[in-house]
């Protein structure tokens, strides 16, 4: 059910439209204009000459490579952990479901730190145990490994929801008709998923190609958009170049984005009708569980070995040198880092709930509410999650440094970017809860006598209250370990732990920068856990602490 | 084939543990039947009584705890769902909704080691006998429900099982649908003599269609027999109040004649009722009698005076609500109300009712 708007939301609708225009709109037009205008006047100068240069035009092919191997890997792994985990009776699920979604949690780059000091020149596996120091992770190869680690569990997630949404029914059907397992995985279970699979890929290609951290770090010689793009920007100070280069990230992520946005995700498959019942059967023969159950433990040995060796990391002297224990990466790591690590708590702490209160704003009226230019307002806010970092940082560079909207440097624009950034998580979060709420609920508000606004605030918020919680804390982690766009923002006054992180790892300082890395993950697990409590028994929580 | 097709469940008992509290519900307890070829029997009982699982047990989906199902005389009890000659249909349906009406359909003789064209003939048959020729290109998603309940009737009679298994199929349509459905399933099931397991809870549904019932209630049978037995002679309490309207009056007996009884209720005697499975209760019983059995008199016409205290209009008939003299309290259902004398609330009237219309049950 949608209402008409009345006078409050009319203003709301504005007030919420100006600010999507001038905080997502406007940086975007302003990468795009400078793009086309090189020396002051309209040209494609910059694109010709990045075309020309095969270097440059070799980094796009590299992005896209990358994005593509990456995709395919995590959508694979994600594919089978959620098959796994959702359709398959297996011991200690619980704590398997946990393990996979801890990279979701921890700073984009961390499995680099982890990989440079297990496998890099001085790592503990190929070095000290391997004896080899002719192997070099920096390139593509590192790089894959360390995305599709980082990023199997958004494909995951994906998996997850659409293997659970199939009802067991149908499958107990086309056992109940005569169809071994095997037969019904090939014929009903895996067919059905493949929408699935195809929305997890294109969510895994976006992020793998927006990344900016881990190939920052440890992409060697395999030049790829996003670092080309900063290094113009902000190393060379080449403005059109590095806007360039961001628009020719913007093309892929964004066309992936709408892929799946307006085409995949109306291809899936809805339960056609009547309630799933029945219990689960178990859809594998002995030996496929056992395989799993040996994939899943693989899995897990992997993802604890990388963060072992981060904590690791943090506690041995000089790694690949010197193995024994002190704690003076701690030491160096509270001088050079304690105003960072408040300046985060503060910039993530002071967004978040704006993000939350602006998500779900947006998404009741997105579901509750009919206007002009309803389709035009939700796109533009879900705009900023498909938009790499990288150009929404140069965007707000290019956008903020004169009057009347002069913030570089300040706090502000770091919130103002991790607010308008995040709002999708929020929107997302609303707009699922919102439309489990019967309408007629608010309707019966409405009938008594309640303003548009006291219904939302007295009988909306309150019983989305969870999904608002959830989107709150994913809001804050994204604002604790955002670094694409950030890394454009911070300035002398206002560090981020990221930008400081990175840092340390480029100057191979590892051992401060896994320090720093796990207080950052510390923060977000608190975070997570004070925001859980405060909803009660959450889904959401509960699938990432316990 | 010369199949017996018969299905016997010997001591079928389910319990399931539950993990949280580590208590143990028995969902079916001690389940004894036989059903004969191209019987179709119905499974009829409250939410939570057990026939659903009961049904699953049958396919497949769950294994009993103690017991032996038997189909034709040979022991499945081990025998896993994709090996069982059974098909069952869905209360959701349980469409592929990636597949065509005629990809569902063949699915389950995609098993049989037929080729493509005897397939597609087989199909284009059942679509046919079913009222969906026409339809097979289309996706279930495009389908109205009842053509949709068509389909999932269409896959499971195609492969000819031993033996059908219906869970609530008819619960997800209105009620016309419902009545249309129920009768063709009927129909169907008759012509080609399939012997067929249908849960239900719905009373209406279960006499209109089975050859048998099975009243079920907390794992356990209350009763078998054809719908008039069950309707007319219910074996307790719990039976008679599951199906239909019914009135219970406590009675007394105060003489035995051999087979029938004299009873007292109100203070009147009835003489001559036939005990059928009375013979040898107590003395102390209740008399079940319907409200449609009862006929309401002016007052000193019949055999126990009431008053009337409510009266409801309900089309083809008038329902009354009548007190007697020793506070019980009865329904009557007065069938073509408009050639018939009507009565008012506050009425003082007599009813009146045939002696083999009582039927006796103990306490």
């Amino acid at each position: 059910m949608e209402t008409k708007s009345d006078g409050f939301t009319k203003v709301t609708i504005i007030i919420i439209s100006l600010l999507i225009a001038i905080f997502v709109i406007y940086p975007i037009a302003r990468v795009v204009l400078v793009s086309l205008t090189p020396d002051g006047s309209f040209s494609l100068e910059e694109y010709r000459y990045i075309f020309s240069k095969s270097w440059l035009r070799g980094t796009f092919f590299n992005s896209i490579r990358l994005g593509v191997l990456v995709a395919t890997i995590a959508t694979i792994i994600g594919f089978i952990a959620a098959f796994s985990l959702y359709k398959v009776r297996l011991p200690l699920r619980g704590f398997f479901r946990q393990i996979v979604m801890l990279p979701i949690i921890s700073p984009p780059f961390m499995l680099t730190i982890s990989i440079i000091l297990l496998m890099g020149r001085n790592g503990l596996i190929t070095k000290k145990l391997l004896g080899i120091t002719t192997f070099s992770i920096y390139g593509l190869d590192g790089l894959v490994i360390v995305q599709t680690l980082g990023m199997f569990p958004i494909a995951y997630r994906v998996l997850t929801g659409v293997l659970a949404r199939i009802s067991p029914e149908l499958e107990n059907a086309a056992l109940n008709l005569g169809g071994d397992k095997g037969y019904v995985f090939r014929t009903v279970t895996f067919p059905l998923a493949i929408p699935g699979m195809a929305s997890a890929w294109l969510l895994v290609f976006v992020t793998s190609v927006a990344d900016f951290a881990n190939p920052m770090v440890l992409a060697g010689n395999y030049d790829v958009l996003s670092v080309q793009a900063y290094l113009q920007f902000t190393g060379m100070y080449n403005l059109s170049r590095g806007s360039a280069l961001a628009i020719m990230l913007l093309f892929p992520t964004l066309l992936a984005f709408i892929i799946e946005k307006y085409w995949v995700s109306k291809k899936s498959y809805v339960t056609v009708t009547g309630k799933p019942t029945g219990a689960k059967q178990d859809m594998v023969s002995p030996m496929t569980r056992k395989l799993l159950i040996s994939f899943l433990v693989l899995l897990t040995v992997i993802i604890m070995l990388f963060y072992v060796t981060v904590i690791m990391g943090a506690f041995f002297k000089l790694w690949g040198v010197d193995y024994s224990l002190t704690l003076k990466h701690f030491v160096y790591a509270w001088d050079v880092g304690l105003e960072s690590i408040k300046d985060t708590v503060i910039l993530a702490g002071t967004s978040t709930p704006f993000t939350g209160l602006l998500g779900m704003i947006i998404a009741y009226l997105v579901v509750r509410k009919k206007f002009i230019g309803k389709n035009l307002l939700q796109f533009s806010s879900l705009l900023s999650f498909a938009v790499p970092g990288t150009v929404i940082g140069i965007g707000y560079v290019l956008a903020f440094n004169q009057r009347p909207f002069l913030l570089t440097g300040t706090a502000t624009i770091i919130i103002l970017n991790l607010i308008f950034r995040n709002m999708p998580v929020g929107i997302e979060a609303g707009v699922a809860s919102l439309k489990q709420i019967d309408p007629s609920i608010e309707e019966a508000s409405t009938d008594l006598g309640a303003s548009s606004a006291y219904t939302f605030s007295k009988i909306t918020l309150p019983l989305i209250k969870p999904a608002f919680f959830s989107g709150l804390s994913y809001s804050f982690v994204r604002g604790m370990t955002a670094v694409s766009a950030i890394i454009f923002l911070v300035s002398a006054r206002w560090n981020h732990l990221t930008a400081l992180i990175l840092a340390e790892t480029e100057i191979m300082r590892l051992g401060a920068a896994s320090v720093l890395s796990l207080i950052l993950i510390i923060i977000v697990m608190v975070v997570f856990y004070i925001l859980g409590k405060l909803v009660g028994d959450d889904e959401e929580f509960a699938g990432m602490m316990n | 084939m010369s199949k017996t097709n018969t299905v016997v469940l010997k001591d079928i008992t389910k319990i399931f543990a539950s993990q949280r509290e580590a208590t143990k519900v028995v969902a079916v307890d001690e389940f004894n039947i036989e059903i004969k070829e191209g019987e179709l029997v119905t499974l009829l009982g409250p939410s939570g009584c057990g026939k659903t699982t009961t049904l699953r047990m049958i396919a497949g989906f769950e294994t009993p705890s103690s017991g032996q199902i038997l189909f034709s005389g040979k022991d499945v009890s081990k025998v896993p769902p994709n090996k069982r000659d059974t098909a069952m249909v869905f209360q959701s349906y349980g469409l592929f909704p990636h597949m065509t009406v005629r990809a569902n359909i063949g699915y389950g003789l995609r098993f049989k080691k037929l080729d493509k064209e005897k397939i597609k003939e087989e199909t284009d048959k059942i679509m046919e006998l079913v009222g969906l020729s026409g339809y097979g290109d289309r996706n279930p998603g495009e389908l109205s429900g009842g053509q949709q309940q068509r389909v999932a009737l269409a896959r499971s009679l195609v492969i000819e099982p031993e033996v059908l298994l219906f869970d609530e199929p008819l619960s997800n349509l209105d009620a016309k649908l419902r009545e249309n459905m129920r009768d063709e399933i009927r129909k169907l099931q008759k012509r080609l003599s399939i012997t067929s397991v249908y849960v239900t809870h719905d009373q209406i549904e279960a006499m209109s269609i089975s050859d048998r019932i099975v009243v079920m209630n907390k794992g356990k049978i209350e009763q078998v027999g054809c719908p008039e037995e069950i309707y007319y002679h219910p074996s307790n309490k719990f039976v008679a109040d599951f199906i239909g309207k019914v009135n219970f009056i406590p009675g007394k007996v105060v003489g035995r004649k051999g087979e029938s009884l004299d009873i007292e209720i109100e203070g009147s005697v009835i003489n001559d009722v036939a005990s059928t499975q009375y013979s040898k209760g107590k003395d102390e019983l209740v008399v079940v009698l319907r409200p449609e059995a009862i006929e309401i008199k002016p007052k000193g016409e019949g055999r126990l005076a009431a008053d009337v205290i409510r009266k409801t209009y309900l089309g083809s008939y008038i329902e009354y609500v009548l007190e007697l003299k020793d506070k019980n309290v009865i329904t009557v259902h007065q069938f073509n109300p408009l050639h018939k004398v009507s009565f008012s609330v506050g009425d003082e009237v007599n009813i009146d009712f045939a002696e083999k219309d009582l039927h006796l049950i103990s306490e």
